[in-house]
């Protein structure tokens, strides 16, 4: 179970977003763009502080501002095992595929780390591009050796930042099935950041707007005034 | 074909005087003098000597400023604080400054009167006119070269790469030399290659704060020097090499500069 609930007051921007995704589950956040959904990723992931709240996983607290008899907890990135996909993907451009996927596991030695890389880009059909370069791979191959990467850590919670923006129609649905499956099988609980109402549908998954920085019921078609 | 414009021509024009000025005496150089001849001086004990302190100073110059100006650099360009402005003209200020302003900084520092130079004599250690003296002063007017180069390497990388490798976890430290230093390789050669060249071609803080002795701290461009007046044909042939060696080195500089890996555009 992912539990968020944090404040976040950046420039011009100020959020106040409540989430609880539970395991297996998808959350999806829709909203315009410049509403401060990828600030929610950032947060989520410890790339950026948020004013106040607290980010628990599982057991596990993320972020928590001191209280009384309690010390403020703010765990680095890497300490927060989460998976983390963005936009483009984001892969290490020096790097193969195979070695971008391995850069996120830790504690296998080095042999054992190439063939547990490459077992991940297999799962999601790459396992005839483990030697390529970013560059020289599709948008759908590099969205899917992100996910591989972000997998790869064992992660306890999954956080997709418009995964599939980039993608053609017959690629995209191959990667929402890639990310389903994974979730279905590791009963992570996830949140997918998309603009893209189909999205949702095809995961089979909750949808929140983030509308004047709060998440809440999406709007029907015929808007009506209840977000938060 | 259109014909030139007006413009296009007096551009033209401009670009044949800067080149007339610049390369003219460079070239005076490599034709002043028959190639044998050249050779001959150059295989005088002072001459080989000469390049071989000027080849080792800033050879250890530059793995100094590589080795404390990257990190640094690298810091720099990757975080915000009060004063980062003061503190990047600061490390640039060497670039600019006079050669005799920086031989009279080094002097006041590490001299024997200088602001170090009571706890550097207690330790027994005294600076100037040693070789230490030469790697010193090469190292302060050069080292900005690489500091700069590495500051524009390091803050043109795509901070989604910086993150991503944090994410999929990284240590801080682990981000810096397995993601940043990689991609910024290009810019960070460079950096290291035109700080080599500029230390090579060092002269006034050298001879003011490290003096002219032969064997010791006379680098190649002080021995270039101490010939013009006795032996103009030496010094010609020490030139050439001087030449021919920053020549190659800023060319080293530009292919270096042409590898785009890692800048924000890639995915």
């Amino acid at each position: 179970m992912l539990r968020v609930d944090v404040r976040v007051e950046r420039h011009a921007l100020a959020l106040d977003v409540a989430l609880e995704v539970g395991p297996g589950e998808i959350v999806v956040i829709s909203g315009p763009s410049g509403a401060g959904k990828s600030t929610i990723v950032r947060a989520i992931a410890g790339l950026l502080r948020p004013t106040a709240g607290t980010v628990r996983c599982g057991e596990r607290t993320w972020f928590a501002p001191a209280g009384p008899g309690r010390r403020a907890v703010d765990l680095r990135p890497r300490d927060r095992r989460i998976g983390l996909v963005v936009q483009e993907g984001a892969l290490l451009p020096h790097l193969s595929a195979w070695r971008n996927v391995a850069f996120a596991i830790d504690g296998l030695p080095r042999a054992e780390r190439r063939a547990a890389s490459i077992d991940r880009l297999d799962r999601l059909g790459l396992a005839a591009r483990v030697d390529a370069k970013p560059a020289q791979l599709s948008g759908g191959e590099r969205q899917r050796v992100a996910l591989a990467r972000a997998l790869a850590r064992r992660p306890a919670a999954l956080v997709l930042d418009e995964p599939f923006s980039a993608l053609d129609a017959a690629t995209r649905s191959r990667a929402i099935d890639a990310v389903a499956a994974a979730v279905r099988d590791q009963r992570l609980p996830t949140v997918i950041v998309s603009h893209d109402a189909g999205d949702a549908e095809r995961l089979g998954a909750r949808t929140l707007a983030l509308r004047d920085g709060r998440l809440g019921a999406p709007e029907p078609v015929q808007s009506s005034k209840d977000g938060a | 074909m259109r014909r030139p414009t007006g413009f296009a021509v007096l551009c033209g024009a401009a670009l044949a005087v800067v080149l007339l000025l610049l390369a003219l005496p460079v070239v005076a150089i490599l034709v002043d003098t028959a190639p044998a001849a050249l050779w001959a001086s150059l295989r005088t004990r002072e001459s080989l000597t000469a390049l071989g302190i000027s080849f080792a100073g800033a050879g250890t110059a530059v793995a100094l400023v590589v080795l404390l100006g990257t990190p640094a650099a690298y810091l720099l360009a990757t975080t915000r604080f009060p004063g980062r402005t003061a503190v990047v003209t600061l490390l640039e200020l060497p670039m600019v400054l006079p050669p005799a302003v920086a031989g009279i900084g080094l002097l006041a520092a590490f001299g024997p009167q200088g602001l170090f130079g009571g706890p550097l004599a207690d330790a027994g250690i005294s600076l100037p006119f040693t070789f230490a003296a030469v790697v010193i002063a090469l190292a302060f007017v050069a080292g900005p070269f690489h500091l700069r180069q590495a500051h524009s390497a390091f803050a043109a990388l795509d901070p989604a790469l910086l993150d991503a490798a944090r994410t999929s976890g990284a240590r801080e430290s682990g981000v810096f030399l397995r993601v940043a230093v990689p991609l910024a390789a290009g810019g960070l050669g460079a950096g290291a290659t035109l700080t080599f060249a500029r230390a090579l071609g060092e002269f006034g803080a050298t001879l003011m704060f490290a003096g002219s002795l032969a064997a010791v701290t006379r680098t190649a461009s002080l021995e270039v020097y101490a010939r013009f007046g006795t032996d103009f044909p030496g010094a010609l042939a020490l030139s050439a090499v001087l030449v021919a060696v920053s020549a190659a080195l800023l060319l080293v500089a530009r292919i270096m500069l042409g590898r785009p890996e890692g800048l924000r555009a890639a995915g």
